[in-house]
């Protein structure tokens, strides 16, 4: 009998709470609705430093003032879509090179070839990205990186969690194929911990990059360039797996190769193809 | 004789080669295929934005706050804590010491600042740099009234996601959903709001009614949804602008089961009608009404691919409820799912690439997706019942709704979640009280 009243008085509460909560939203619905527009600008690439005036940059800016009102200016009554594309920066690939103490060493008909470089520090930078396991401590997603629930038990079953043979390389015929299977060996597997790939991209299987590398004697990167720069400056996804690829290999050195044979590994050509990570 | 001789030549030139070809430092590469690497969420460092004032100072870190959580959130990116920094604000104003950053190993750096403008607004300045080649990979500058930051935080996020993995942003988005309270049996069912982080909840409807199957139109601030007002289910919209609320066509049967086309023209919907459900488009400013299927099985949960040139729906026509690919004028129907079990609510990517939807298998409820042909099935994710999933507008996350089993005193739980295509990341979507039917909204306007 308590018990019903009691029920009986939440209820009430409850009924009364809703038409007191839920009853004014009606009215109030223009605090819920026309989102304020915001009104958006290009900064080129210079510091926020107050500076009297900005400096003009040789890059093509779409825009010529990085001041205020040239962008789309919205009418607040009317919002318009924003920022949906800050445009693709064409200014980005033309960006001047940083100061870059060392001169290229062979000239390439491309100039943009040799993006600027970080030189590495004398320490090894950066603590390498170990592929820990992430949150799920069950699973391992470099075997699973799609994941399909109810394919999880037979999945971890047929799939020892062991790391596949890294990669088939073929090199060209100037070294011994021996030495040179040896030195991409090593290159692929100190690779593979610094490459992260973003497996839930569109189509991210078919995301192949090539990026031409020329290295230091001391195993570090003088030079990298993105080969396909027109599919850089087309494809979002691309310019994506590309910059990522390029951020691996920077990320990764020095790279732990035998200086004698520094001929040999002085340039590279890598071929970032993750098509093999889905299963082929 | 001759052969071996000629050979043996051969061999020598080879290796002679060979031997020169390695000496020779000229055009020699080596060519290394890199085909493993690991998933994992990218470190990026993101700095509270520099401010003069004391109060800008706290939208400076607030904005930065909501954009770091935004990236967090996604699973694609790990905020890296901000004691880890070793340069400050404000000497990162003169520019990023990369090195510093690549210490610390931030694979990106998000700087801003923030200034209140003579006119009151308040403009927000962001740059996103690749530490590793030393670039700038984008800068903008925002201006807004200040009570607006948070929008703004958004928007800046959508960016830097965008810039970074090549896919539009989800972060300046809405979801609608069924807000549930009260028993099992006489359950309250409202319409709520809130931003895609659980932020700026409000309830739309008062719950005089039942609401079911929200569903938002994707290019404008519309949702078109079931309500059962006057006993009688029937499909309304509501417009977000302006609160308005009205029943879509006189039809003689109910309707349910609504979406919208993807210009928002149209919604497409399922008639029943002396037991019978097929499926109706209308136009929403002619209110033509035009039919797409004419079976006697049950044909409903219609839902447009992206292009606008074919349909997804579910029908139990071979026997049991499966999954079928139509055109859009209704012609060509061909079934996509094949598993066992039976599917339900077919949601078309707004990317294209995949459909989702719901499965019920050996007593379990799924949330799936599979590509338009029936090919590359996965399951995200299951539970005692989850379901309705709603595509963020990048087809990259869904949202849905995971109820539990009732308790011993008969409660049931009803919580929406978010999910990555890759079927990880799953997380709970607080909401006030419990939740159902999440509606993803486009990108604001």
């Amino acid at each position: 009998m308590g018990k019903a009243v009691l029920l009986s008085g939440a209820l009430h509460v409850v009924t009364i709470l809703i038409l007191v909560i839920g009853l004014p939203s009606f009215v109030s619905l223009p605090e819920v609705a026309p989102p304020i527009p915001v009104e958006l600008v290009e900064l080129e690439q210079e510091t926020d430093e107050p500076a009297p005036k900005p400096k003009p940059k040789p890059e093509k800016q779409p825009e010529p003032e990085p001041e205020p009102q040239q962008a789309e200016v919205r009418p607040a009554a009317e919002p318009e879509p924003i920022a949906p594309e800050p445009e693709p920066e064409p200014e980005q690939v033309a960006l001047p090179p940083e100061p870059e103490p060392e001169p290229e060493a062979e000239p390439e008909p491309e100039k943009e070839l040799a993006e600027s470089l970080p030189k590495p520090g004398k320490k090894p930078t950066l603590k390498v990205p170990v592929p820990d396991q992430p949150e799920e401590p069950e699973e391992n997603r470099l075997t699973s990186i799609l994941r399909n629930v109810e394919k999880l038990k037979e999945q971890q079953a047929a799939k020892p969690a062991e790391e596949p043979e890294p990669s088939g390389a073929q090199v060209r015929p100037q070294a011994s194929p021996l030495e040179q299977r040896e030195l991409v060996r090593i290159v692929t597997q100190h690779m593979s911990r610094c490459w992260r790939i973003e497996p839930g991209a569109r189509d991210a299987q078919s995301l192949v990059v090539g990026i031409k590398v020329q290295m230091n004697r001391d195993g570090s990167v003088r030079a990298v360039k993105i080969t396909d720069s027109s599919r850089m400056a087309a494809d979002a996804f691309y310019r994506s797996a590309a910059e990522n690829a390029r951020r691996a290999i920077l990320s990764c050195q020095p790279f732990p190769l035998p200086i004698k044979r520094y001929e040999v590994w002085q340039e590279m050509r890598f071929t970032f193809n993750p098509s093999e990570m889905f299963g082929g | 004789m001759n052969n071996s001789a000629t050979s043996f030549v051969s061999a020598v030139a080879l290796a002679l080669a060979v031997a020169l070809g390695s000496g020779v430092p000229a055009r020699a590469e080596l060519n290394v295929d890199i085909t493993q690497g690991f998933v994992e969420p990218l470190p990026v460092a993101i700095t509270d934005f520099y401010a003069e004032t004391l109060e800008e100072s706290k939208t400076g870190k607030d904005l930065a706050g909501v954009i770091s959580a935004d990236l967090e959130r996604s699973g694609l990116f790990r905020p890296i804590d901000h004691g880890a920094f070793i340069q400050d604000a404000a000497s990162l104003r003169k520019g990023p010491r990369f090195s510093d950053w690549r210490l610390i190993n931030a694979q990106a750096l998000i700087q801003g600042s923030v200034e209140m403008q003579p006119d009151g607004r308040l403009r927000v300045n962001f740059r996103l740099w690749d530490v590793f080649a030393e670039q700038q990979m984008t800068g903008l500058a925002y201006f807004t009234t200040p009570s607006n930051w948070r929008r703004v935080a958004h928007i800046v996020a959508d960016v830097i996601y965008k810039r970074l993995t090549g896919e539009d942003g989800y972060f300046d988005t809405r979801l609608v959903y069924v807000a549930e309270s009260g028993p099992q049996n006489r359950r309250v069912k409202r319409l709520g709001i809130m931003d895609q982080d659980g932020e700026n909840h409000r309830f739309l409807t008062a719950g005089n009614e039942l609401v079911l199957t929200p569903r938002f139109s994707p290019t404008t601030q519309e949702i078109t949804y079931l309500s059962y007002i006057s006993e009688i289910p029937r499909v309304y919209l509501f417009n977000l602008n302006t609160g308005q609320q009205e029943v879509l066509g006189d039809f003689p049967g109910m309707t349910f089961a609504p979406r919208f086309s993807p210009d928002g023209n149209k919604v497409i919907m399922s008639l029943a009608d002396n037991g019978n459900s097929d499926i109706f488009t209308m136009d929403l400013r002619t209110r033509g009404v035009k039919r797409l299927t004419n079976h006697p099985a049950i044909d409903t949960s219609p839902s447009y691919s992206p292009d606008g040139r074919r349909i997804a729906f579910n029908s139990d026509r071979g026997g049991s409820q499966q999954l079928y690919v139509m055109d859009s004028d209704g012609g060509n129907v061909r079934r996509i799912s094949f598993n066992q079990g039976r599917y339900a609510t077919p949601v078309w990517s707004p990317r294209g690439d995949l459909v989702a939807f719901t499965r019920m298998s050996n007593g379990e409820f799924y949330i799936g997706v599979m590509r338009p042909d029936g090919s590359g099935e996965r399951m995200l994710t299951k539970g005692f019942l989850v379901e309705g999933p709603t595509w963020a507008p990048n087809g990259r996350v869904l949202s849905y709704f995971r109820q539990t089993p009732a308790d011993s005193r008969g409660r049931v739980t009803s919580k929406v979640y978010t999910i990555d295509l890759t079927g990880f990341n799953e997380r709970e979507l607080a909401t006030p009280i419990d939740a159902s039917d999440p509606a993803w909204s486009p990108l604001i306007p």
